[in-house]
């Protein structure tokens, strides 16, 4: 079904607004690419460790790096030109703000009902609660142990709590309302590298850590947790302590946007599909990922899209592949060292990806011939330059003399 | 070094872009197939990669996205940005491949950066986090300019350090050597007090009409030439007188020091002080102290001073005995010179040292130390001593009652010989490559050049027939190497016989340089013999 079709049929009401938005979510997400007219201001000085883009708005970009410091690019484009570079309008570093994190900051999120707050962790054992406007820290919780990554949970509306994992062997969950750690999930036997809240059951939370377990919690049970995710779907699934999510740490964790299905990630090079009902390994396959990265790993979930796509890191590149089937439809070029950490804008259909290059990436639904057109603004093109004929850069250049 | 000749290039690439145009397929198949090729440890190769992969970059697109995507990998084998894999030898060409790459890089990613955004980023990611510099036409790596400047400023810091001292060194010699110069003058001042007046030329007060004399009239013709030779006395000697005697004394010693202790040491400052860069200043002070010591060392020998003995009536109370005359000894030495000169005429019989020293050294070694068997033999009477069995402890032991117990191990037998022993008077005297002749002294046989024969001054057999040719000639007359050189020309056979026990190695790539031979230094197979792990343990023990 072409544009001009799907439009008539939605006018007509043969085509649903929401099947119609995701067709065309899926249409764009198929043509991503490196986005040759948007990028991010290169504002970093080290490698980036993670980013996150507001959920209200989709606007503002929130990048933590290793040498501690955290930027906020402002992503929308209101030029009203094609050219465009998203302009840094926070900087929190050493230089510039003496509440910048000691060490390499390792999570960052928004509060994900507002932009005037958002929530940073690192390496300092410091989980800063920053005004976002005022760009200094409304609160600070220590934590026992350096902290991998956080997570606020994007729905809550009974709790306030933030879940903390970090070399400790436990999940911290620091109540916001406190300014302190209320409560800690003990189970697992290794430093915890990821935890993610539930968005459809608010007090449930799953975690995944260097013990190679992957579990999922309810915070309000007295018991342990709920259960532990077995790759094999064995017999002894309720047997905490022996099953295994992967073969290697469990660094990385997404749940769907519905909250239905959980993908986890490992040093083992696999992705994992699991039911977050029943705890059960879905068997999707989706190959070999291979990940260096011996800390978290953020990838991202494409939800409005049918099927939704998984943008995962690895290594230089970032792998797209479908969720239910876990075919792999694209792999994207474009950064020089270990990408770290994706997310994806669900507004425009685009991608920024961090990567310890020093580089954030946009990745935007541009089709080929975008690119040959020409700029928007013609008075600026007006100049002596557009008499010479412009060489189509893209063509081949074979000379006829070879032959 | 690889010939990278433009033209012969581009004749061999023509063929490769000619295929290349046909399909995509195999301008893939190209560009896997020299990535391949840049992978491998030889700068040579890579950069001869680096230039195919220019050629298909200005012209296929495809080739264009193909590199670009792996623009990393590609970057790290070009350039010197991984400390991890440093780009490989030989030198020369990783110097080429570097500024070439860096070139390249540039030139795409000024005509292909709109289009291509991940090769505008590599280009941006090498310049900002990799610290390469693309206006640096040197290309040297950010470790290597970091290195570059921390020797320098090791050495800057070293030549302050060394400017220091010379400093030191001056302040403290300068007021020393400025007192004896100073001496020197004062001494010169006392000794010739009109010394200016002496110097000066003494005006002639003659008649001014004399230049005009008329020669005729003294009876000598007009074209007459004569010349006239005025001896005059430029070197002034001095008196040694008791008023004087002192402070002449007093001028030699302080010429004394300022030759051995202080014109050395103004050379040498001014050779550092220029080697250091010293500010002018320190130099034209350095210039000055050494043009006073050169006036004052100048004079004193102007004024020969030398000459002049300052010694009471030295030549009567020398306590120097005479030398003996040496004239005899030198005779002697002379005559024995000429002897053995004499004797190295004759082409055979040569002795080295003396024959009856030798010969009398020998016979001392023929007395060997007396044994029990052999007192019979002696003739000495030497009452033989008895040994007897100890019963309780297996050894002999000599009989306590003799009494000789002393004596019997310095008691030494004549030994009668066959035949008297007569030196080697001759030696084999063969050629050697050094150019010497072969000095063993053989009775029949030398174990290097064989029977022992006559032969001349040059070492040559006087009978070329005693010599066997034992060997056949080791390579055949058409070996010549111009005749296979004309023969590999025309046929391209190679007709080289190997050399025995070597297996005839064939150079696979004639035109790479071979990295493993730059790699096989005196110091590297050493450094394998005596670092090898078996003889580190064996140390270690």
């Amino acid at each position: 079904m072409n544009d001009v079709e799907a439009i008539f049929s939605l006018k007509t009401g043969l085509l649903d607004a929401r099947k119609f938005r995701s067709n065309q979510a899926t249409k764009r997400i198929s043509a991503l690419r490196l986005s040759n007219f948007q990028e991010v201001e290169n504002s970093h000085s080290a490698g980036i460790n993670t980013i996150d883009l507001e959920k209200v708005e989709g606007r503002y970009l929130l990048s933590g790096g290793a040498d501690g410091s955290i930027h906020i690019h402002d992503v929308l484009n209101l030029s009203g030109n094609l050219q465009f570079t998203c302009k840094n309008v926070g900087k929190i570093d050493r230089q510039s703000n003496r509440h910048c994190h000691k060490y390499s900051v390792e999570c960052v999120q928004w509060y994900p009902l507002d932009t005037g707050m958002f929530l940073s962790s690192g390496m300092d054992k410091n989980l800063k609660i920053w005004d976002a406007n005022a760009q200094v820290p409304a609160d600070v919780v220590l934590v026992n142990g350096k902290i991998y990554h956080h997570h606020m949970s994007p729905n809550a509306t009974q709790h306030n709590l933030v879940a903390v994992a970090s070399t400790a062997n436990q999940v911290f969950l620091a109540d916001l309302r406190s300014g302190s750690t209320t409560h800690e999930l003990r189970s697992h036997t290794s430093s915890i590298l990821s935890v993610k809240w539930s968005p459809m059951q608010e007090f449930q939370l799953a975690s995944g850590s260097m013990d190679n377990r992957l579990l999922m919690w309810d915070v309000r049970a007295a018991r342990s947790c709920l259960f532990s995710m077995d790759q094999y779907n064995g017999r002894n699934h309720a047997d905490v302590e022996k099953t295994t999510a992967h073969n290697g740490n469990v660094h990385g964790l997404s749940f769907t946007a519905d909250g239905l299905f959980l993908i986890s990630v490992g040093t083992d090079c696999r992705m994992r599909l699991w039911n977050t009902e029943t705890g059960r390994n879905e068997m999707v396959n989706y190959g070999k990922i291979s990940m260096e990265s011996k800390k978290g790993t953020r990838f991202d979930i494409s939800s409005d899209t049918e099927p939704q796509m998984i943008f995962v890191p690895s290594q230089g590149n970032i792998l797209v592949y479908e969720l239910t089937t876990g075919i792999k439809r694209a792999t994207l070029l474009g950064h020089y060292n270990t990408v770290t950490c994706c997310a994806y804008n669900e507004n425009v259909q685009s991608l920024y990806s961090g990567a310890n290059d020093r580089n954030i990436l946009v990745w935007a639904p541009e089709s080929a011939e975008a690119i040959r057109e020409e700029p928007v603004n013609k008075g600026a093109a007006l100049g002596p330059r557009s008499i010479v004929p412009r060489r189509n850069l893209t063509e081949d250049a074979w000379s006829s003399d070879e032959g | 070094m690889l010939n990278f000749d433009a033209l012969y290039f581009t004749n061999q690439s023509v063929g490769l872009l000619n295929i290349c145009r046909i399909s995509d397929i195999y301008v893939k198949e190209a560009y896997q197939i020299t990535m391949h090729q840049l992978n491998q440890k030889h700068s040579e190769v890579r950069l001869a990669c680096l230039l195919i992969f220019k050629e298909l970059f200005q012209r296929s697109h495809y080739f264009r996205e193909l590199l670009v995507a792996d623009f990393q990998d590609f970057s790290k084998l070009v350039l010197d940005i991984d400390a991890r894999s440093p780009l490989p030898p030989p030198p020369a060409a990783l110097k080429q491949l570097k500024v070439t790459a860096m070139k390249m890089i540039k030139e795409w990613y000024e005509v292909y950066g709109e289009a291509y955004k991940k090769l505008k980023i590599g280009y941006l990611y090498l310049k900002k986090s990799k610290a390469v510099d693309f206006e640096d036409m040197e290309a040297r790596s950010a470790q290597e300019r970091r290195r570059i400047q921390e020797k320098e400023e090791r050495l800057l810091a070293l030549k302050q350090v060394k400017l220091k001292t010379l400093m030191e060194e001056l302040s403290s010699e300068e007021a020393d050597l400025i007192d004896c110069s100073t001496q020197i003058e004062n001494g010169f001042e006392l000794l010739f007090p009109d010394e200016f007046s002496l110097k000066e030329p003494s005006k002639c007060a003659g008649p001014s009409d004399s230049d005009t004399l008329d020669f005729r009239a003294h009876g000598i013709t007009n074209n007459a030439t004569f010349n006239l030779v005025i001896e005059v006395q430029t070197t002034q000697t001095i008196h040694v007188t008791e008023d004087n005697r002192e402070i002449i004394k007093c001028v030699q010693d302080q010429y004394r020091l300022l030759t051995s202790r202080f014109l050395p040491a103004v050379f040498k400052w001014n050779i550092r002080a220029a080697k250091l860069g010293a500010d002018e200043r320190l130099q034209k002070k350095i210039l000055d102290l050494k043009l006073k010591v050169e006036l004052a060392i100048k004079k004193y020998q102007e004024l020969n001073f030398s000459s002049c003995n300052t010694e009471l009536d030295s030549s009567s109370e020398s306590d120097l005995e005479t030398v003996a005359d040496l004239d005899n000894y030198e005779n002697q030495v002379t005559e024995v010179i000429s002897d053995n000169s004499d004797e190295l005429e004759y082409s055979r019989p040569r002795t080295v040292g003396s024959p009856a020293k030798k010969k009398k050294k020998v016979d001392n070694e023929r007395r060997l130390p007396l044994d029990i068997d052999s007192y019979e033999s002696s003739q000495s009477n030497i009452p033989v001593p008895t040994f007897s069995r100890n019963p309780v402890e297996s050894y002999w032991v000599q009989d306590p009652e003799s009494g000789l117990a002393a004596t019997v191990d310095l008691v030494t037998h004549p030994v009668e010989l066959d035949e008297a022993f007569c030196p080697v008077k001759w030696s084999c005297r063969a050629p050697l490559p050094s150019g010497k002749l072969c000095p063993r002294n053989d009775r029949k046989k030398c174990p290097l050049h064989g029977p022992i024969v006559a032969r001349d001054e040059l070492g040559h057999p006087k009978d070329p027939s005693s010599v066997r040719s034992s060997k056949k000639p080791a390579i055949p007359d058409w070996q010549e190497p111009a005749l296979l050189a004309e023969i590999k020309a025309a046929t391209g056979v190679d007709l080289t016989i190997p050399t025995k026990g070597k297996r005839l190695k064939k150079n696979k790539f004639p035109n790479l340089t071979d990295v493993k031979a730059l790699n096989n230094t005196s110091r590297s197979r050493l450094e394998k013999k005596v670092l090898k792990k078996s003889t580190m343990r064996k140390i270690s023990k």
